[in-house]
């Protein structure tokens, strides 16, 4: 290799990227009065991004100071309390369950706010990443006008809170929702088989998040009935819209993360908070071209703005 | 009855138990939100959804591009059905054949990088002096099979491959690696990538330096030159030998965003090329090429210009050259080269220094194009083109020992009318003299293109799309494409494609001067392509693909060096004839979440309609199958296996039919040795197979009998680090 070439191009790229982080140093914002450290999982790519993005929200929403810590699989609760004895911080952000697990054996006054999880402790508040059944119905609104019944398998009563409020927001449009509560393979199965049984077109099918005895052979026999008899199936994941669902919400990390840190100035403005998860609201819409022409959905201006994730994309 | 199905089929598919509650991993309970990783990492924008165009594609990711260890991307094109990578034997420059659409050059195949084409005038390819192209800096690989001109325009003919290369947010921080093994291979790259503000920046740099694998050319074309002059002098054919491989290549690419505009720069150099099997099919170790190629970009992009209106302009250019860094040693010091009566006698004397020419090319392309869509109107959406293109060939540059002598004319300046410059007396220059090997021109082309995605009815779509080009050198050509796309079930969709495609005659087929053999012709028209398919993309279960196709193609005016009557030139002519037919099968199977299986099989039948024989070359069949599986986590293992069967020999070449070869690659990969630190070990030609490429036929026997060698077995380490 003739090496008189390379000092130019390390010379290039050292000046690229002495520039980068000029660029990047000059964005660091310097301290506020309010003090946060944000613990949150120690994780590869992709799954790090989502961590990322939810860090960045945080960012923007909360006008405090940030001290990021990474929780790994070897820190240990001592760790974390010496790293929060010596910040004294005014609020903790714990995202992800592993931060979430490892704070809780960390006694500390500092108030906790989480994200990034399903479920959290009785005293944490913080948003959820399940989202909101009402943002959901905004969405199937959105692509179709009107819904007569809405049919949900669920199981146990995890839920119940959520299909309440779900039901009400139905029958408030002019919908029911219609939700069967299993607690095994074969009630489910059942539960299915009535749905598809009973489903007429201008109903709809809603896959709950983890939806409960679900696996991807049920969901493709759901699919081929769907199909032809032209009903309407969506679900809170997105890779079920690769697979024919009509639309699924996902949720949009940083603005979950911008709402959590405006969250926080509520918290550390000493204002009063719910504990327990919040729904999520901010959430992102995939959808299935194919299946919204199979279904005679004329997808107009504003609805074609408010997809974020056209799958198969153009 | 349906119901008694609907409840049997449900029980039997679904699994025995579910646990109740599952204490899912942070990874795991991230996959039960979003479905699977490569959704998140499109969900985060590390990636983009690939999108499904109404034609027979296939698109290769990033990820796969490392799952299966490829390092340069004829690695990965060898993976996609009905796409075979065989070699020239300059430079072992990739020739990538669909369908059984072989030519020398290659130039039937539209190869472009983020939509930019790479096309060169000179020969049509994407430059003599290649060397490769790396993969770090891929974000995904595009591959149409068939016409594609009327999206395309001009050489979007048998195949069209696009290159998408990554972008700031896919590359996010800062990373680097190293690889080195077998044949003294060392590369090494750094990426760096991120956002300030409102503005994105990347920039990556790739490098790679090798001697080259060392499998030997039996004889070459001094092998049979040194049996005609036996006697008279010592043989000098370097053969046995390896073909020269070795290369140091420079790739860069640098982008900056901001909103809807993007500028984009890059480099490609190459230098210490060698020649592979020789320029004249002649092993010739010290000679080298060099090249550098320079690209830039501004585009504006926003799919929501105005209301109902996307909008696209793109400025681009390249700037290519052909360049030679050690003198290209056409037959070895000691030969008379061609120059022999009958008798084996040499016309001029034994040159001392070997037959040398060193011919340089240096060309410069610029490209504007606007497209918009519109899709205010119901049941229909539109897309309109214009565009221009300048294409300069602005310099040529010849020095050689051979030919007609400048110095020495009985009319000066005019070729034909000279004495040969003899043995021994050094390199003449002919660089802006008439003796030089092409001439300088241009070509400009000006497009327009319409297309419109009319739904039929709710499962029923027509693309309708027509490109009209005309161009300086050539005239005008008008392509059509029709694909009717059928939703036919929820898990199979049936598409009926149809599509016509030119390829613009390349300059040397039509401005080669002073080749005493070949001579171009500047009245060529374009070669035609019209071809139809018939496609399924079926998903029978939830973890199973198939894709199957049907084609056939007729492929008109094959520019060929005919021989002229009663002389000893050839010219170059519309004169061939070809037509194929055959079909492509792939299958994806998801065993479970730590095994999965890819496969195709491809099948073709091409005729030579002039000779009204086999079209020689190109495999008739090909299989390719990987597995990939996960034995822990963060660990990967992948093997893959390609099968090459039945090369036809061209008519009149008496060698048996080419040998069939299978090779396998390993790939093992750990992730997160340590916190970012990733080290994987591939093995290429697991089981040392004797793989070979067809030589060209050749009077009175082909120059290099026995085929061109592939490497054999090598072993490759790898370790990447994101900082």
């Amino acid at each position: 290799m003739k090496l008189g070439r390379i000092p130019d191009i390390r010379r290039a790229l050292a000046g690229f990227l002495l520039g980068c982080l000029l660029l990047t140093g000059a964005q660091t914002a310097l301290g506020d009065k309010h003090k946060a450290i944000l613990l949150y999982p120690e994780l590869r790519a992709p799954y790090s991004n989502v961590f990322e993005d939810i860090i960045k929200g945080v960012g923007t929403g909360f006008d405090g100071e940030i001290q990021r810590v990474t929780v790994k699989k070897t820190t240990t609760a001592d760790d974390l309390k010496s790293v929060i004895d010596r910040a004294r911080p005014h609020l903790i952000f714990a995202l992800g369950k592993s931060s979430l697990k490892s704070i809780a054996n960390v006694n500390t006054d500092a108030p906790i706010l989480t994200a990034g999880v399903t479920k959290n402790g009785p005293s944490t508040a913080g948003i959820s990443m399940l989202p909101d059944p009402r943002v959901v119905f905004e969405k199937l609104f959105l692509l179709k006008g009107q819904v007569n019944k809405v049919y949900v398998v669920s199981r146990g009563n995890r839920y119940d809170e959520q299909l309440e409020s779900a039901a009400s927001y139905l029958s408030a449009s002019g919908s029911a929702l219609e939700f069967v509560r299993v607690s095994s393979i074969q009630e489910a199965a059942r539960a299915y088989r009535n749905i598809l049984d009973k489903v007429e077109p201008g109903d709809a099918i809603w896959i709950l998040p983890s939806a409960p005895y679900l696996d991807n052979s049920v969901l493709s026999v759901i699919l081929e009935h769907a199909w032809k008899r032209r009903i309407l199936v969506f679900s809170s994941n997105p890779s079920h819209v690769r697979r024919g669902v009509l639309f699924a919400v996902y949720p949009d990390n940083q603005g979950m993360g911008q709402s959590l840190g405006k969250l926080a100035n509520r918290v550390v403005a000493k204002e009063d908070v719910a504990h327990g998860l919040l729904p999520l609201q901010d959430v992102l819409l995939a959808v299935n071209e194919r299946t919204t022409k199979h279904l005679g959905i004329d997808l107009d201006e504003k609805a074609r703005s408010e997809i974020d994730l056209m799958l198969p994309a153009r | 009855m349906t119901k008694k199905i609907i409840l049997i089929t449900l029980l039997i598919i679904s699994p025995l138990s579910y646990p109740e509650e599952v204490d899912f991993s942070e990874e795991e309970g991230l996959i039960a939100l979003f479905g699977d990783e490569e959704l998140i990492s499109i969900a985060t924008g590390i990636a983009q959804p690939i999108s499904k165009a109404p034609a027979v594609a296939s698109v290769i990711t990033s990820e796969q591009i490392k799952k299966i260890g490829a390092t340069d991307i004829d690695e990965v094109l060898e993976t996609i059905p009905g796409l075979h990578v065989a070699r020239d034997t300059t430079g072992y420059n990739p020739l990538y054949v669909f369908r059984g659409v072989n030519a020398s050059f290659n130039p039937q195949v539209l190869v472009l990088v983020n939509g930019i084409p790479l096309t060169n005038l000179f020969q049509g390819d994407r430059n003599l002096v290649w060397g490769g192209m790396p993969v770090e800096a891929i974000s995904r690989i595009e591959v149409i099979r068939g016409p594609g001109s009327a999206l395309y325009g001009a050489d979007a003919f048998a195949g069209v491959i696009n290159i998408v290369t990554k972008t700031s947010s896919e590359v996010s921080g800062f990373s680097s690696g190293v690889r080195g093994g077998s044949f003294n291979t060392r590369d090494f790259w750094f990426k760096v990538g991120g956002e300030a503000g409102e503005l994105d920046y990347l920039a990556i740099l790739e490098m790679r330096s090798t001697d080259g694998q060392d499998e030997k050319i039996t004889a070459d074309a001094q092998t049979l030159l040194d049996l005609i002059t036996v006697g008279q002098v010592a043989p000098v054919s370097n053969a046995p030998g390896p073909p020269s491989l070795s290369r140091e290549n420079y790739d860069a690419r640098f982008e900056l965003g901001y909103r809807n505009v993007k500028l984009r720069a890059g480099a490609q150099i190459r230098d210490d090329l060698g020649v592979g099997a020789g320029v004249a099919q002649v092993l010739d170790p010290n000679a080298r090429f060099s090249s550098r190629r320079w690209n830039a970009d501004i585009t504006y992009d926003n799919p929501e210009f105005a209301k109902n209106i996307g909008l696209t302009v793109q400025l681009s250019y390249l700037d290519v050259s052909q360049e030679v860094e050690e003198d290209l040693v056409l037959f070895p010091a000691g030969s008379a080269g061609p120059f022999v009566d009958p008798l084996g006698n040499p016309l001029l004397g034994f040159f001392p220094d070997g037959i040398i020419g060193n011919p340089e090319v240096l060309e410069r392309h610029t490209r504007f194009n606007i497209s918009s869509s519109y899709s205010g109107l119901d049941k229909n959406e539109f897309r309109f083109g214009i565009g221009y293109y300048y294409g300069d060939l602005y310099e040529v540059r010849e020095e050689k020992n051979f030919g007609e002598d400048p110095s020495n004319c009985v009319v000066p300046n005019t070729p034909g009318t000279c004495l040969p410059i003899f043995p021994g007396s050094g390199l003449v220059e002919v660089t802006d003299t008439p003796f030089v090997f092409l001439e300088e021109d241009d070509r400009e082309n000006y497009y327009v293109f319409l297309q419109d995605v009319i739904q039929l009815s709710n499962d029923w779509e027509l693309t309708a799309g027509i490109r009209y080009d005309d161009y300086s050198d050539f005239g005008s050509t008008v392509n059509p494409r029709l694909a009717l796309v059928w939703s036919t079930a929820h898990n199979l969709t049936t598409k009926l494609l149809y599509g016509e495609a030119f390829r613009a005659p390349s300059f040397v087929q039509t401005r080669a001067i002073n080749n005493p053999v070949l001579l171009g012709n500047p009245n060529l028209d374009p070669e035609e392509m019209e071809s139809y398919e018939l496609a399924f993309d079926y998903q029978p279960a939830y973890n199973v693909g198939l894709n199957l196709n049907f084609f056939y193609y007729q492929w008109d005016d094959i520019i060929q060096f005919v021989p002229d009557p009663g002389g000893v030139t050839s010219t170059a002519q519309n004169a061939g004839e070809q037509t194929g037919y055959g079909m492509e099968f792939e299958a994806t199977w998801e065993l479970n979440e730590q095994i999965d299986f890819t496969g195709n099989l491809a099948w073709q039948q091409s005729t030579d309609e002039e000779l009204d024989s086999d079209a020689a070359n190109s495999p008739q069949k090909q299989v390719y199958l990987q597995a990939n599986w996960k034995p822990a986590d963060d660990w990967t293992v992948n093997l893959q296996a390609n099968w090459v069967i039945d090369r036809n020999r061209m008519s009149g070449d008496l060698r048996s039919e080419v040998d069939d070869y299978v090779l396998v690659d390993l790939t093992v990969r750990k992730k997160e040795l340590f916190k970012g630190l990733e080290v994987a070990f591939l093995v290429k030609n697991l089981f040392d197979e004797d793989a070979r490429e067809p030589s060209p036929n050749g009077v009175p026997v082909p120059s290099i009998p026995d085929d061109l060698p592939l490497a054999g077995r090598s072993v490759l380490g790898e370790v990447r680090y994101q900082f």
